[in-house]
């Protein structure tokens, strides 16, 4: 269970505080599927790299299953929106890999993580290819691989796909669902986009332009979501209308 | 691609054997004094003869062992240095200065003071290479580590890396490309050092001396030939780095991931 419990962080910006996150409280139950949602400029990012440990909070803590964050670590693996996330001189496998050898993994639970994992995201066949060779949805998918395979209590995703063509972009949300109902990680998503947040999510946290929660909204739409189904416009409508300041 | 390299590879060779007929043409028609512009063949017997009698070779390999070792103490003392930037701003800033003053610096400028510290001999040879080598390292490496991707630094952090596995795992082979451009202008520094600081007081570093002091002395005893046959032994030796180590290196590493600059 992850715990956030009113922080606040501030940056200087051309040598004035700016307040990017204000009082921020919110639960995070084991295996669930939280989006963190908000217009650009609310803070979004910025709580997610709080949590997975690589910005220092201004004020407040957080409790990771009773453990107070300070720092990265392995239990948070951040899963980011850039392509170069991935190690350039590193093929497809060794960049899953590596992460495990350098946490003390022996080869043979190594070797059997690595494939178990890039099996799961569909690119056992890539195994070999260097990240220049792959399409932009193939290197998240590894990307994906890499986090998962460290069996992390809590996966960070930071608009993973927002580079992606929609249709790629809807055939990984898919897999990350197929994915999360398998394994029941912790996921936190963070998104700018309404209709992603409601395929992927259980709850919805809304942040505002000031960085505050503004509301946190369940989504107990019937799994598999698609646009036209009984409910979504609706929840639609709702989180637009919270977007709005 | 191979079509491309290879019809590259004949248009280069094809422009050498033009100059080199260009060369003998001028030589044999005695436009200048022979003495003076030995034709190709000449520089050609010379050098022959200097590779079997081996001294030439000789030469070459004292001055290769000079620069060598030069240039692994300033590549240590680069990354160590370029790191050390990275981590403390402070180190940053006295680089910067540091650098502002003494790149500029001609390395043979600085001889007479390298005699007077370090005597003459190997460790005034090696301080001018280090001297010329270590500034225009240490501004590619920290360019190369300052453009390292944020999300690099992050995800290495994120799985457990720290100080030096961050600087082997992720810094060194993501700032790859420009770590190699840097040792390349080093290596090229490194030979125009050795050189000219060989020249200068070459033989009396104990040992024959090497490449620098032979182009020295073959000029000395008016064998022109032989001074031409030395300048084509740093040629082809300059020539065999860059196609045959830098290329493979860039080949195995850089190219193949997709990381040229």
């Amino acid at each position: 269970m992850l715990k956030v419990d009113k922080i606040n962080k501030a940056f200087t910006v051309n040598g004035s505080e700016k307040n990017i996150l204000n009082n921020i409280t919110f639960t995070i139950e084991a295996g669930e599927f939280v989006c963190i949602l908000g217009p650009s400029g609310s803070g979004k990012t910025t709580l997610l790299r709080c949590i997975g440990g690589f910005e220092a909070l201004t004020n407040g803590n957080m409790l990771l299953d009773g453990q107070s964050i300070s720092r990265p670590g392995i239990d948070r693996i951040m899963v980011f929106q850039g392509f170069e996330q991935l190690f350039g001189w590193k093929t497809v496998e060794a960049n899953v890999e590596y992460p495990l050898k350098i946490n003390q993994i022996d080869k043979g639970n190594r070797q059997e993580l690595v494939r178990k994992y890039l099996s799961m995201v569909g690119l056992e066949n890539y195994k070999t290819y260097y990240p220049h060779q792959l399409s932009g949805g193939m290197k998240q998918r590894a990307a994906i691989a890499r986090a998962l395979a460290l069996e992390p209590r809590i996966l960070l995703m930071d608009e993973p796909f927002g580079n992606l063509d929609a249709q790629t972009r809807n055939s990984l949300q898919n897999e990350l669902l197929k994915i999360w109902s398998e394994l029941k990680t912790t996921i936190l998503f963070v998104t700018h986009d309404i209709e992603e947040a409601i395929i992927l999510s259980d709850r919805i946290l809304v942040l505002s332009t000031s960085g505050e929660v503004k509301s946190i909204i369940p989504n107990r739409l019937e799994r598999p979501r698609k646009p036209g189904n009984f409910g979504f416009a609706e929840l639609w409508d709702l989180l637009y209308s919270q977007l709005g300041d | 691609m191979a079509n491309k390299s290879k019809a590259a590879f004949y248009q280069k060779a094809l422009f050498v054997l033009i100059l080199m007929l260009l060369w003998e043409t001028v030589a044999r028609m005695e436009f200048f004094n022979p003495t003076v512009f030995p034709s190709v063949t000449s520089i050609i017997a010379a050098f022959l003869k200097g590779v079997a009698s081996g001294l030439l070779v000789e030469k070459t390999v004292y001055s290769l062992y000079l620069i060598l070792k030069g240039l692994i103490l300033s590549l240590l003392a680069a990354i160590l240095l370029s790191s050390l930037a990275m981590g403390f701003r402070t180190v940053e800033n006295i680089l910067d200065i540091l650098n502002s003053i003494l790149h500029p610096l001609p390395g043979i400028a600085l001889l007479p003071v390298a005699i007077l510290w370090f005597g003459i001999g190997e460790g005034s040879i090696i301080f001018i290479i280090i001297h010329s080598v270590l500034w225009p390292m240490v501004v590619n490496f920290m360019t190369g580590f300052k453009t390292i991707p944020r999300i690099h630094l992050d995800v290495g952090e994120n799985i457990g890396l720290k100080g030096l596995h961050l600087l082997w795992g992720v810094m060194l082979p993501a700032s790859l490309p420009y770590l190699l451009s840097g040792i390349k202008i080093a290596w090229a520094r490194a030979w125009r050092a050795v050189i000219a600081a060989e020249m200068v007081f070459g033989a009396a570093s104990g040992s024959a001396g090497g490449l620098g002091w032979h182009i020295y002395m073959t000029r000395y005893m008016f064998d022109m030939a032989g001074t031409f046959a030395a300048l084509l032994a740093i040629i082809i030796v300059g020539i065999g780095v860059e196609e045959l180590l830098f290329k493979n290196i860039e080949k195995f590493t850089v190219v193949k991931w997709g990381m040229t600059i």
